[in-house]
């Protein structure tokens, strides 16, 4: 294998490790004269020992020490990418892809030489999605908002001078980065891998809903806002709306609410930006791993132009968590979409493969 | 084998835990990524239905035993969207599915690509992917 970089060719070995959750590290390095710069390249491998290739994926490498930031494209054609111009230090790499056949790949902490050319087959896991036809949430977004067009222009606002969040969303998945873990208590950690182990905790299959919230689903959802209330209408997953009360209302007493998959959610403004405060959930929703009915989030929406959403989402359980825990995620304006139906009982069959009912708490 | 399911498992639950990115659902669970397959045969039944389309066929066994085989593919809304018609698939039609066997054994497989005799293929690329190939 023969790597061009700074003019220079070299011949290097690919070598790599894999770990249980498919996280990599390869080197294969040829050191330079001090100072001289250096570089990552690769491919990117399914477990199969497959070439990934027809997917759109980004490499992001960050230096540790100076925080600055480099990315490339992932080949389309032949599954290769290069990142040049690399100095001596130590680098995080992510790799987000979309496509929901595969995870996205981090490593940090991988140390580059002065000179020194990385080369490396990553190994990529499996996703949620296996290449299904039709059914890539991931790339359907990234479809739609290629089909969106022109979303520039300023920010739209209502009667009142307020940002009118209205439209057809989608989350921007490149954007979103690694999520972190949930910072859990013992015994949610524990109750957690009990969870897993059973592997009964996915909701979805038996078409419960996917997240309590669904502005973060790789899924088509929609803003109607009006003064006082806002409307959030979202394909894929059940019920497939909330409300976001506008009118200042507070949350109900604990003792005449019936803890809900949504929750119950108030927004105001400040400034610029909606806060949503979303409240009185039970504790088998989803998105977030085992918590209590003392789960609350804060989502801090706003729309910097008129194709943008910017998110901000925070959830704490003081019963459940040791701290707080949530990401930053964008969407794009996907104006030439619709909602369509999606009643998930209709013809489920793939409960019927799992075998089991399903349970929220093991 | 074994190594590849303990992958498989494992990607799933990273996806699964705490994370609300998620599909509909999670195909690994359901299906074996370390048995891809390949299956020929005439379509017999179409259901353009939620969460999943789906679509049977009678495919010849190594004995010659005619079994029908259960296609998964995904939603209807999707494939709408990614320039499916209702009646791109048809009762009759003969088409050869690359994919994932189910992880029951049972006569089930997840569709990646779907080809029809004249040479027409539909597979999980983009909308813009489906275009040129028809």
């Amino acid at each position: 294998m023969t790597v061009r970089i700074e003019g220079e060719s070299m011949s290097t070995s690919i070598r790599h490790l894999a770990t249980l959750l498919a996280l990599w590290v390869a080197f294969g390095a040829t050191s330079f004269a001090q100072g001289a710069l250096g570089g990552i390249s690769g491919r990117l491998v399914d477990p199969n020992g497959a070439l990934i290739v027809n997917v759109d994926a980004t490499i992001y490498v960050k230096n540790t020490a100076t925080g600055e930031m480099k990315s490339v494209p992932l080949s389309r054609a032949n599954g290769e990418f290069t990142v040049t111009g690399l100095k001596a230090g130590v680098y995080d790499v992510n790799i987000p892809i979309s496509s929901a056949m595969y995870s996205a790949y981090e490593q940090k902490s991988v140390t580059l030489k002065a000179g020194q050319v990385m080369k490396s087959d990553i190994n990529i896991g499996w996703g949620i999605n296996l290449g299904t036809i039709g059914d890539d949430p991931t790339m359907l977004g990234a479809d739609m908002r290629k089909r969106a067009g022109d979303v520039s222009g300023p920010t739209p606002r209502m009667a009142d001078g307020k940002p009118d969040l209205s439209g057809m969303w989608y989350v921007i998945p490149l954007d979103r980065g690694a999520i972190p873990p949930v910072p859990m208590q013992k015994w949610a950690d524990d109750m957690q891998k009990q969870l897993n182990k059973i592997n009964q905790q996915y909701a979805a299959v038996y078409c419960l809903p996917q997240s309590a919230v669904p502005t973060s689903l790789p899924f088509p959802h929609k803003f109607v806002q009006t003064k006082d209330l806002l409307v959030h209408i979202t394909e894929f997953t059940t019920p497939g709306y909330r409300q976001i009360f506008l009118d200042g209302r507070p949350h109900p007493p604990a003792n005449e609410w019936n803890p809900a998959w949504m929750g119950h959610s108030v927004g105001h403004w400040e400034g610029d930006t909606l806060v949503i405060d979303t409240a009185g959930f039970n504790e088998i929703t989803q998105g977030f791993g085992v918590h209590t009915e003392k789960l609350h989030v804060i989502e801090r929406i706003s729309r910097p132009n008129r194709g943008l959403l910017e998110i901000e989402m925070t959830a704490t359980d003081p019963d459940a968590w040791t701290g707080t825990w949530g990401y930053k995620y964008t969407a794009g304006l996907t104006p030439n979409e619709e909602i369509l139906e999606f009643v998930c009982p209709e013809n489920n069959l793939d409960a019927l493969h799992n075998g089991q009912p399903w349970r929220g708490r093991p | 084998m074994k190594m590849h399911r303990l992958r498989a498992l494992a990607a799933t639950l990273l996806v699964a835990v705490a994370v609300p990115a998620i599909a509909h659902h999670s195909f690994v669970a359901q299906y074996d990524p370390a048995k891809p397959a390949t299956r020929t045969g005439k379509v017999t039944k179409v259901e353009w239905t939620n969460p999943h389309a789906r679509f049977y066929m009678d495919v010849a066994g190594a004995d010659g035993k005619v079994g029908n085989w259960h296609v998964e593919l995904g939603s209807p809304n999707t494939l709408l969207r990614y320039a499916w018609k209702r009646d791109t698939l048809k009762v009759g039609d003969e088409v050869t599915v690359e994919g994932f066997l189910a992880r029951d054994g049972s006569d089930l497989i997840n569709a990646k690509t779907v080809k029809f005799k004249d040479g027409r293929e539909v597979n999980a690329g983009s909308s813009a992917d489906l275009t040129d190939t028809r």
